[in-house]
């Protein structure tokens, strides 16, 4: 098992946002997250990647409980996300917010930066090859010296999962990717993420506000309802469960 | 036992001061997130104006102190509204910290201006406020009746220029009045003003157990802070301003959402916070009458760290915090050795360190306060 | 010719030219006090820079690390070590840096006693918190007036009144030297995947920290290291003018070094260089309207946030000052 969440239970003051959540991931799997605003979803994620400590339940990733370790050294482990609302480094290059993601990866110390060591020259150049290689994927490569705040709002998503998928992860945990997109872009990018959970040999757990966009993707589904989880499944299930129907009832989500 | 209670009495006297300061910063940032840091400075200037107005008006006792109190309250509050308006309102969607470095600005012109003021530079001032005032008034009556230098805009609404061209003669004749006192102190804002007491109030001693005594003019200051901390919690607790104050702390969006003139809250905040700065520095120059430019630095500091200790945000965390501080002060003044005792090493001055003492130990074992939730980022 | 052989001579020529001028007599003592002055702001000016342009932190505090330094360094200069005007200076001179290097090390431990509680928290109290420690120095320097024999010298540094008679050891090559030193070192750290994960912080810490980065090592790197250089040029300004008070570490001060970083530009050091240079020289030529400086200060200080928020510079630099790799990418694009 890659990653397994047991009874997991998160309060904020006294709301209960997460109530008792269980999930099993498996090597190179995709699974999907939905429900309707405010379900839970990412708070959830805050708690996997360690930003929120769980008031209750366990976090066990490769078998090794990593519940409340923070976020850089859960990275380091092989778990990385992405947010619902953007967060790049505005004002870094392009490549710069790659290279960033490979950080924790290079070794070089202080002396070495200031000294200009061999080393310094070495990793340097290699993590600028590297991160060259992500963007390209992406199909970015004509930016990389453009600041990432300039980028339109479509690059600026893929720019935020290249970046991810530079720290080479095992789990990459996906928030709405494709929010704010139209159909089509939504599609395309749903490829994209299945191309490169093949490519990388990755397992995905992603949030998707929008069920058609996951149907097309996700082997198993989880639905969240005011912290608790309503169903569990596989996609034709979900899309046919009464419960999920009443729950995204008013959301005009289903269509 | 005696020297206790009469520490007591003196710290609580000092502790009321920081608490009203504090008030003013914890407000503020509970609602907008900024540490105001010139409200050091609004307590000096309070204290000044109060000192002006004393030396200037021969009123019978009682109503000179009424006087005192409240001109100094609401010139301080006409002095936060401007502070709002024109440093810290433009920067309301910029990145917080330019906020920070703006509100360090604001302190360090405040006390640097009124270090280098003598009576000269107060009549520039006064001039140069009338001009401003004379300016804006030609400005709005050339757009609305000539259209020049600017045509009218159909949304130009000459009424929103009342308040600054009022208040700006308003300051252009305080300043004016001031200039001719100041002459006559031979002022000169580097060195110190005293500030004259005897004035106000007759010093009495009353006395209370054995040799603890309590002077007149700690009653009134208990009085004075009592009565304004209850009309505060009055203002915050059952008016409709009051509660979207309280909800603004949560969420500004959403009290936006709902109707509430966000902006004219943080104004009304500001108002309150700097009437009671100013009014703590009255009763700080009426306790302590020696005032300076620089007068405002340490008790503004220390003020500040009161909020922190009662919980940035809250309060009555705010109160707590500033009783605290003052009756620690005290009791660090009275108890440690000084060149009279046995060591001939005088060690209070390092009570001025206390106040930095209680940050640190806040901040290693509780840093959000007393009163205060920890801070957590929604993501 | 490349742009860093330019650079290179360049320097040199400045150096050739001060020393031949003022050896000549050309170049006036006033003129190379003001030449003095304008490069330790510069290192107080990078060195703030670090902490509060490039990682985004708000230190309010960093006169009270300079003059942590310079205290350290004069007492074991003038006490310590008993160097005087007359002292030949080839024999004082290694003594005087290893003081720099003392002064150096008790900056950085200082730094890091405070950095590591608080820089933990959110960014408002790093704020009090420097402004309390200017503070606690001042009550602390105030305090220090008895006398005390210890072996066959005493310990007094002052009080109120400051310590005096510092031998004026810092010369132009040294503080030439100092000044050289500390902004290629924190160029080099600045780009470099250690400058690059303080500058990520700055732009969006929960991403930062996302992407593995150790925030809080990194907010403390950058606060040490600042204060570290703050130490090291406090250290050569008590040996400039060769008195150090209790007051020199305060709030004022520290205002005027916050003032030097954002007008040149949060995150550019060549506009701190600039910004340096640039209020020396003016404060010098404003003394005669004394205190009047100050209130300037303050109203420069709102203006620049309202109007100009970025200060003169941005986050450009200079070509001269960039390492190689980033000079090109620089000219291929138009930031
Ligand atoms: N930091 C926080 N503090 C308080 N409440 C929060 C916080 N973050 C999320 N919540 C609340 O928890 C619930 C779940 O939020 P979230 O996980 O963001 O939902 P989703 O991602 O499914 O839309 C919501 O009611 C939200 O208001
Ligand atoms: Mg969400």
């Amino acid at each position: 098992m890659l990653l397994k969440i047991v009874n997991l239970t998160h309060f904020f003051g006294g709301l209960k946002a997460v109530d008792d959540f269980n999930i099993e991931i498996g090597p190179r799997q995709i699974i999907g997250l939905i429900g309707p605003n405010g379900a839970g979803k990412t708070t959830v994620f805050n708690l996997v990647t360690g930003f929120y400590k769980p008031t209750m339940g366990k976090i066990f990733f490769q078998d090794e409980d990593i519940t409340g370790l923070p976020p850089h050294v859960i990275t380091s482990k092989g778990i990385v996300r992405t947010f619902q609302n953007i967060r790049l480094f505005n004002n870094m290059t392009v490549l710069e917010n790659v290279t960033i993601a490979r950080h924790y990866r290079m070794q070089y110390g202080i002396t070495a930066a200031v000294g200009r060591f061999p080393s310094f020259h070495r990793e340097e150049h290699e993590v600028e090859e590297k991160a060259l290689e992500y963007l390209s994927i992406f199909h970015l490569d004509s930016k990389v010296h453009l600041p990432a705040g300039s980028l339109p709002y479509g690059q600026q998503r893929r720019l935020e999962i290249a970046r991810a998928l530079a720290t080479e992860p095992k789990l990459l945990l996906l928030d709405e990717p494709a929010a704010g997109m139209n159909n089509a872009e939504a599609l395309e990018l749903m490829h994209l993420i299945k191309k490169i959970a093949e490519e990388f040999r990755l397992s995905i757990l992603l949030i998707e506000h929008q069920m058609p966009v996951v149907m097309g993707i996700a082997e198993r589904i989880h639905v969240l309802d005011f912290g608790k989880t309503i169903a569990v499944g596989p996609p034709e299930e979900i899309k046919n469960n009464p419960k999920v129907i009443e729950a995204y009832l008013g959301e005009g989500a289903l269509e | 036992m005696e020297t206790f209670l009469s520490q007591l009495i003196f710290g609580l006297q000092r502790g009321t001061i920081y608490a009203l300061i504090a008030l003013g910063y914890t407000m503020v940032y509970g609602v907008v997130r900024l540490i105001n840091f010139a409200y050091g400075e609004v307590f000096m200037i309070g204290a000044f104006i109060s000192f002006f107005l004393v030396n200037a008006v021969s009123l019978p006792q009682p109503i000179l102190v009424v006087l005192a109190l409240l001109v100094p309250m609401v010139t301080c509050s006409l002095l936060g509204l401007a502070m709002d308006a024109l440093a810290y309102r433009p920067l309301r969607q910029k990145p917080r910290l330019a906020a920070l470095i703006t509100a360090i600005g604001v302190s360090f012109f405040l006390s640097n201006f009124v270090s280098y003021s003598s009576g000269e530079t107060v009549r520039s001032s006064a001039i140069a406020a009338f001009l401003l005032a004379g300016i804006l008034l030609l400005y709005v009556l050339g757009v609305k009746y000539l259209n020049f230098p600017v045509k009218a805009s159909p949304n130009f609404k000459p009424m929103k220029f009342v308040i600054p061209i009022v208040s700006l003669v308003l300051v252009g004749y305080l300043f004016w009045s001031a200039r001719d006192l100041l002459v006559e102190l031979r002022w000169k804002g580097s060195s110190f003003a005293s500030y004259p007491v005897d004035r106000l109030i007759t010093v009495e001693k009353i006395p209370l157990y054995k040799s603890v005594y309590i002077t007149n003019i700690q009653i009134m200051n208990f009085l004075v802070s009592v009565i304004l901390m209850v009309v505060l919690s009055y203002l915050v607790n059952r008016t409709m301003t009051g509660m979207a104050m309280r909800a603004s702390k949560n969420n500004k969006d959403a009290v936006a959402l709902m109707g509430v003139n966000v902006n004219r809250v943080i104004s009304i905040t500001f108002i309150i916070g700097t009437a009671l700065a100013g009014a703590a520095g009255v009763l700080s120059a009426i306790t302590y009458p020696r005032l300076t430019a620089f007068m405002g630095v340490q008790p503004g500091l220390k003020a500040f760290i009161a909020a922190v200790l009662g919980g940035i945000g809250s309060i009555e965390g705010a109160m707590l915090g500033g009783i605290i501080m003052g009756v620690a002060e005290q009791f660090a003044i009275g108890l440690l050795p000084s060149s009279y005792g046995p060591s001939r090493i005088d060690f209070t001055p390092l009570a001025d360190g206390v106040a930095y003492a209680i940050l640190i130990v806040v901040l290693l074992l509780r840093p959000q306060g007393i009163f205060g939730e920890p801070p957590r980022e929604k993501l | 010719m490349k742009l860093t052989t330019y650079t290179i001579l360049g320097l040199l020529t400045f150096y050739a030219l001060v020393m031949v001028t003022s050896a000549v007599g050309i170049m006036n003592d006033y003129l190379l006090r003001i030449i003095n002055l304008m490069m330790i702001n510069i290192i107080l000016g990078v060195s703030l820079n670090l902490i509060n342009g490039y990682t985004g932190l708000f230190s309010v505090g960093h006169a009270g690390f300079m003059i942590v330094g310079g205290y350290v360094a004069g007492f074991m200069t003038t006490l310590l070590f008993g160097i005087t005007k007359d002292t030949p200076y080839w024999e004082a001179l290694p003594l005087f840096l290893l003081a720099i290097f003392a002064a150096a090390c008790v900056s950085a431990l200082v730094g890091f006693l405070i950095g590591l509680p608080v820089l933990r928290l959110t960014d408002d109290y790093l704020a009090i918190v420097t402004i309390g420690f200017g503070e606690i120095i001042r009550v602390v320097f105030n305090f220090i007036t008895f006398k005390k024999k210890i072996g066959n010298w005493e310990l007094d540094i002052g009080g109120p009144r400051g310590l005096l008679g510092i031998p004026p050891l810092s010369n132009f090559t040294i503080i030439f030297l100092f000044t050289l030193f500390t902004v290629l070192f924190i160029r080099n750290f600045v780009f470099s995947r250690h400058g690059r994960a303080c500058i990520a912080i700055r732009e969006n810490e929960v991403a930062a920290h996302m992407m593995g980065i150790p925030i809080t090592k990194y907010k403390v790197m950058a606060f040490v290291l600042g204060s570290t250089f703050a130490g090291i040029g406090g250290a050569l300004l008590a040996h400039f003018i060769q008195l150090l008070h209790p007051t020199m570490g305060g709030f004022m001060n520290s205002v005027e070094y916050l003032i030097i970083v954002y007008l040149g530009g949060m995150g550019s050091i060549s506009g701190t260089i600039v910004a340096a240079v640039a209020l020396t020289g003016l404060s010098e030529f404003l003394r005669p309207i004394g205190e009047l400086r100050m209130v300037l200060y303050g109203i420069l200080l709102v203006i620049l946030m309202l109007k100009r928020p970025g200060g003169l510079m941005g986050q450009r630099e200079f070509l001269f000052l960039l390492p190689e790799r980033e000079r090109k990418i620089y000219a291929t694009q138009n930031r």
